[in-house]
């Protein structure tokens, strides 16, 4: 059995929602838009046009730095302090996961709140600080942070997995999530 | 030309679209193909009337859950999902066709969009604490003033002075509108609508009323994809009804906006006061049924 505890704080659930975004695809999209809206607001400013014209520049470039650049980690900010807010009384959370032989039994501030069978479990992925059990149900999953193991560690957790659930592929976490 | 070039941006703008189209590929072809021409028809109609009201600044989302519920072709569950994400698309497109074709100071759009932003992501938590029940029965009250003078300053009637003409603003009142829109931005957070309050302070502060549009549309643009993406990741929307939506709605938007570009000043400035009343109208009447039920 394995265990992991670490409390639930703006920093942690930044690091793990964001993204980077420069490593995005979609973020080479916004670059493009943005060359194209600065390049606008410039060259629409010097030549004798109308500033509607300017103003399809401004707002490109808008739209690229805050959608490309800060959306995501905005996105997640508010999310961590709607949650906190909402339910845990605007305070921080603790978070103790349970890694059994027969399920993973999630405990939030000492109290059960969710349990997952492993047949639920379609990956095992690996970042730098961190593992992902993912399930199936939009992208979500069961976070374990490999510096908060109050039972065993991470290289035998990693070992465990590997020789226990065969059935579930392991892999190393995408590029932009990898922290 | 010039619209062909604002729909590939509006397009290229919307991440959402791409979100919406991988989803509805993987995961929901087998209801797309099993939508019947009713509830095609229901989404597309819905669209272009709700979005037609939308841009004028009335709102869209009290109209289409009103139509929704009267055609009754989609749960009920599902139709903030789809008012969302289906609403996502021509909210764009009304901001992209409202800047490129009104003038507006490029700063002055900046900074309203950022104050926004940084009204919708930053004070949500403070905000989700306030009354809101209070917050309606203030602004309702305060767009029944704010309507009647600003018919006195179109009229010439009082010592309300004319209708701007400025396509930005600068000094105090820049901060004050910048100020206004943060708080705008928040309120959207617990359900106001940022359109009717945006557009009487541009206009009390001297904004020519056709360039109030992309300043209310874009900051609205900006935000509503966030909530959407939370809709489309959950599955908690119907796809038929969102792509007849989003559809409809562009049509609608576009309809008008030739209304609102080729409408006499006068009528423009007339028909923005109707809408500030109906705000009113719908804030208070809101609040009291509330107040009736015991909600707070």
């Amino acid at each position: 059995m394995f265990v992991n505890e670490y409390i639930m704080d703006r920093r942690r659930y930044d690091k793990w929602a964001t993204p980077k975004f420069w490593m995005l695809p979609v973020f080479y999209i916004y670059c493009v838009i943005f060359a194209a809206g600065v390049f606008g607001w410039i060259y629409f400013g010097k030549v004798d046009v109308s500033s509607r014209w300017q103003t399809i520049g401004a707002f490109l470039t808008f739209v690229a730095v805050y959608r490309g650049v800060f959306f995501n980690w905005m996105h997640a900010d508010k999310t961590f302090r709607l949650t906190r807010a909402t339910y845990f009384n605007g305070q921080n959370w603790s978070c103790k996961v349970i890694i059994g032989e027969k399920n993973i039994s999630l405990y939030i501030n000492g109290k059960i709140n969710n349990k997952v069978e492993w047949k639920e479990i379609i990956k095992f992925e690996e970042a730098k600080s961190y593992f992902k059990l993912s399930t199936n149900e939009n992208n979500e999953g069961v976070m374990i942070d490999k510096s908060c193991f109050t039972e065993g560690d991470s290289d035998h957790f990693r070992q465990w997995m590997l020789d226990k659930h065969p059935e579930i592929t392991y892999g190393p976490i995408a590029p932009y999530l990898n922290k | 030309m010039l619209l062909a070039l604002q729909i590939l941006f509006g397009v290229l703008a919307a991440g959402t679209g791409l979100g919406l189209i991988v989803d509805v590929f993987k995961n929901r072809m087998d209801e797309l193909r099993k939508a019947t021409g009713k509830q095609w028809a229901s989404g597309f109609t819905v669209g272009i009337i709700a979005n037609f009201l939308d841009t004028l600044g009335c709102g869209s989302f009290a109209p289409s859950t009103f139509m929704y519920k009267l055609f009754n072709q989609i749960d009920d569950i599902d139709i903030p999902g789809t008012l969302n994400v289906g609403d996502t698309f021509p909210v764009i497109f009304e901001a992209f066709i409202f800047t490129t074709s009104v003038e507006c100071d490029p700063m002055f759009l900046w900074i309203m969009y950022i104050c926004a932003a940084v009204g919708s992501f930053g004070f949500a938590t403070i905000v989700t604490k306030w009354p809101r029940n209070k917050i309606r029965y203030a602004l309702g009250f305060i767009m029944i003033p704010l309507a009647i003078i600003m018919l006195c300053k179109n009229t010439g009637v009082g010592p309300f002075g004319v209708v701007g003409d400025a396509a930005g603003l600068t000094g105090w009142k820049l901060i004050v509108a910048a100020g206004l829109n943060i708080l705008w931005g928040a309120l959207m957070d617990i359900g106001f609508g940022l359109y009717a309050p945006c557009m009487a302070t541009c206009l009390l502060l001297g904004v020519n009323p056709d360039t109030c549009f992309p300043v209310f549309m874009g900051s609205c643009a900006c935000l509503m994809p966030a909530c959407s993406i939370e809709f489309i990741k959950t599955k908690r929307y119907d796809v038929s009804h969102t792509i007849g939506n989003a559809l409809g709605g562009c049509i609608g938007v576009f309809i008008a906006w030739k209304l609102i570009t080729n409408l006499p000043m006068f009528w423009l400035i007339n028909l923005i006061c109707v809408v500030l009343l109906w705000t009113a109208y719908t804030l208070l009447s809101a609040a009291e049924k509330d107040r009736k039920a015991g909600i707070a």
